[in-house]
This record gives structure tokens, sequence and C-alpha cells, in this order.
């Protein structure tokens, strides 16, 4: 892994400096005002030559970020149910070809044939920041959040590592460390089991106007992030010239990640290797869809509670006038 | 008209009581990691999807029975007789707490609503402080027989 890694590092240095004397394809640093709109990034996936720079880089800028478990993991009950997570040793934490709690961002290869042509895809994968995430919106305890500009975060310190956020996302990207966080003060052994982490879009650098270390370091640009519908417009243009397919606009709702490809998404679905860490391409409905129709049936509970009360009196009050009436003709 | 709640309303009040409770535990998550969504016709509350959809139900039951029975007493001016009891009345404050801040966790769910994060965990942990202090004082009113109103 090391090795893989040092040329990596050596192949990047070495596109980056040839990348610096053409700057017009470089691109643009964010401009504070823009911090809080809704951003959203496009992936070119005809660029990607998979050469790894955006994955080393996210991996160097975000170290900080990574979990540091000290001391032994906890000893989870029931066993049974709770599996430890630990990718904190050194061979663990070198992982780069899937997503983990060290790796945000990793590039999945997609070899086959389409239309008789063969065809090479890589994708770089991670988070797609939805624009109506449901690891955000399910949390039970406020840790995943969304914020204006479309960046979705799960906050360290106060994650539990339930990773019911995986299991609501469609892509399962959240990946858990166990033996840190928040639980390990309060019931160790019976609640939570450790953070859950993925992409935060470089929310820290962001902030300052500066680009994603993903975007900034790729030789190719790959990647561009801006406003959403100024993006859309570009996916789609792009799209029209390489007869290509758009994947992320609508899938669970919308994303703020659009990846464009000359190969459909179904065909790559069925190119790319799937499983733990390694998310699939197929179509995804909105994940929120049901939760947010039983609103409606919220908002209509109070005016029928109301209305039930009224009616039930009116017919109590008619039933009373019959009665007098009776009374009366007597 | 009797502004007394009637049979319905009472086992319609325990079964959205018992059903938003047991689906706001299961949203947790507990469920699954205790065995519950083992246990056979219960496989339901393991799915995150269905427990919100469930807990949300559950939470308008309420809401609407909580909406007939302030009308119903609106409607019979019979508020000023016969007043809540301590017990009644932090069960009707911890039970307004919890719809209310259910309520605005539907409305942050719904597409182009965010909160920052301060806000959505105040809204969370108010919301399970005020269900799970709910559950302990409706346990108490059931045990000790207790009820909402003065006679």
């Amino acid at each position: 892994m090391s090795n893989k890694l040092s040329r990596r590092s050596f192949i990047k240095a070495g596109l980056i400096t040839a990348g610096a004397v053409a700057t017009a394809g470089v691109p643009r640093p964010l401009s504070a005002k823009d911090a809080g709109t809704e951003r959203c990034t496009l992936l070119d996936l005809q660029q990607c030559i998979a050469c790894g720079a955006c994955v080393e880089a996210c991996r160097e800028v975000n170290e900080t970020k990574f979990p540091a478990p000290i001391g032994p993991m906890p000893d989870m009950l029931p066993r049974k149910k709770v599996k430890i997570a630990d990718w904190s040793s050194a061979e663990q934490r070198g992982i780069d070809d899937r997503l983990t709690p060290y790796n945000w961002l990793f590039i999945q290869p997609a070899v086959g044939e389409y239309n008789g042509e063969d065809f090479e895809i890589n994708i770089p994968r991670r988070c797609m920041h939805c624009r109506n995430a449901p690891c955000s919106n399910l949390c039970p305890f406020g840790a995943a959040f969304t914020q204006d500009n479309g960046i979705v975060r799960i906050h360290p310190d106060v994650c539990m590592g339930g990773a019911k956020c995986k299991a609501v996302c469609p892509w399962h990207i959240p990946e858990r460390q166990s033996g840190v966080g928040l639980h390990l003060d309060l019931l160790p052994q019976y609640a939570g089991n450790g953070v859950m982490y993925k992409c935060d879009r470089c929310y820290d650098r962001l902030k300052e106007g500066e680009l994603p270390a993903c975007i900034e370091a790729c030789p190719e640009d790959v990647q561009q992030i801006g406003p959403r519908n100024e993006i859309l417009e570009k996916a789609h243009q792009l799209a029209r010239e390489i007869d290509g397919y758009i994947y992320g606009e609508t899938e669970n709702g919308g994303t703020n990640t659009i990846y464009v490809s000359p190969v459909p998404f179904d065909v790559l679905d069925q190119a790319i290797e799937k499983g733990p860490g390694s998310p699939h391409l197929a179509p995804a409905p909105d994940a929120m869809a049901s939760a947010n129709k039983m609103a409606l049936a919220l908002a209509i509970a109070p005016v029928a509670g109301v209305a039930g009360a009224v009616a039930r009196f009116m017919s109590l009050g008619k039933a009373d006038g019959g009665g007098k009436e009776t009374q009366h003709g007597r | 008209m009797d502004a007394k709640p009637n049979l319905l309303l009472k086992v319609l009040y325990g079964i959205a009581a018992v059903a938003a409770l047991f689906t706001g535990f299961g949203n947790m998550p507990l469920w699954g990691r205790y065995y519950v969504a083992d246990v056979p016709g219960l496989g339901w509350s393991g799915d995150f999807f269905i427990n919100v959809n469930v807990h949300i139900l559950a939470g308008g039951l309420l809401l609407a029975i909580g909406a007939y029975v302030v009308t119903t007493l609106l409607v019979m001016r019979r508020s000023h007789s016969g007043g809540l009891t301590r017990s009644g009345r932090i069960r009707v404050f911890l039970l307004a707490l919890a719809l209310t801040t259910g309520i605005l966790m539907v409305i942050k769910n719904l597409p182009g609503v965010h909160f920052p994060m301060a806000i959505l965990m105040i809204f969370n942990f108010s919301h399970m402080a005020a269900a799970m202090l709910f559950m302990v004082a409706a346990l108490v009113a059931l045990i000790f027989r207790q009820p909402w109103r003065q006679h």
C-alpha cells in the first residue's frame, strides 16, 4: 500500500507541476459570498485517469479529522449483534480502494463493453451530498446535518455510531470506526458503537473560499464545483456534447454530485465491483418520499380533530333540539 | 355533549401513545440491536423508514386527539370546571412539547428545509427527553390511577 501511495505522490507532484503552467484549466477558488449558496459538483468521467491524486489529497487534508481510537475496543453487548469495526491499524488505514473511516474517496474502475466498443471508466466515489439526505433527516441525535451550501456532514463529537445513516443512505456511504466518540462517555457497552465517517466536501476549506482538496489536486480537472443551477446547465451541455448520461441529478430526490459519462450508468453499474464500501450506480428513488408524504397526514390531523369535535357537538345539539321539539309537541 | 374522553378516544390515545413511544425507541436505533426486530411480527421495527412512518402517523393521531379534546372543552366551555390534576398538567405539557418538537422535525425533513446543527440537537434532545418523561408520567398515572382531570 505504501508503494502505491508513493507512486501516487510522484504522479501527483509531476502532474500538478505541469498543470500549474496551464492555469486556465484549473478550477477557480470560491468567493466568500458563494459560501452559503447551494453548491454542486460535476464529475466528467471521461477525464479521470485514476491517478489517485484526489484520493491522496483527501487523505492528507482530512487527516486531522480521522478517528484516533485509544486503547482496546470496548466489549459491546450483545456481542452477536454489535460488531466492532476497527480500521485503525496501519494496514487498514492504508486501504484506498474502498470507503473506510480513513478513506472518504476512492476510484471505482468500470471496465466493459458498450455498443461493441471496450470502455474503461474511472469513477471517483464519495458521499453524494443529497439535497434531502436521509442520513441527515433521520439521525436521532442531530449529529448528521445539511448545511445551506449543500454539504451533508456528520459531527464526530455527537455521533453515536449507530450506523442508521449508513442503513438509510441509498449508497450506504458512511463508514464506522468503533472505539471513539461520545458513546464511550455514556454507556459504551450498551448504546452506540463509535462514530460514522464520510466525505464532508472539505467544509472548512470551502468556508475559507478554497476548493475541496480533491478538486484542487485533480490534474485532469475531472471535477468542478459551483452553484447547482450552473453546474446542472454545464452537466446537460456536456451530456449533449458527448451524447452521454447523467447520474445524481434526480437520484434520491436529487444530489449535489453530478456524474456525466459516455457510457450509460446501468452499464457502469454492471461493470463495477459492488459491496461494502463500494457503492452501486443503480437508480435510487427518493428515500424520504414516503416520510414526507406522512407530513401531510400530520398537517391534516389537528384539522380532523377539530372537525370531529365540532361535528360531534352539532350532532348532539341536533339530538337535544329534537328532544325538545318532541316534548313541546306533547 | 360529554367533555370526558369516551372509551374509543381512550383506546385510540393508548394505541397512538404506545406506537409513538415504541417507534421512537426504534428510531434510536435500538430494536435491531436488542432482538426486538427478531420477534415474529415485529420485523418491521428494524426498518427505519417504516418506523419513522408509523411514528409520524402515531404522532398525527395524538395531535388529532389533542385537537378533538381541546375543541370539545372550548365548545363546552367547561375548561373552568374540573381543571387538570397535577399529573394531567405534567402529561399535557410533556406531550405538547414532544408533539411540537416532532412537528418541527417533520418540517425539517421536507426538501429544501435545513436547520443549523445546534437547532437540530435542541429539537432532537428535547423531543427525546419530553417523550421519555411523558412515558414515565403516563406509567406513574396508570399505576397509581391518577386521572387527567379533577372530578
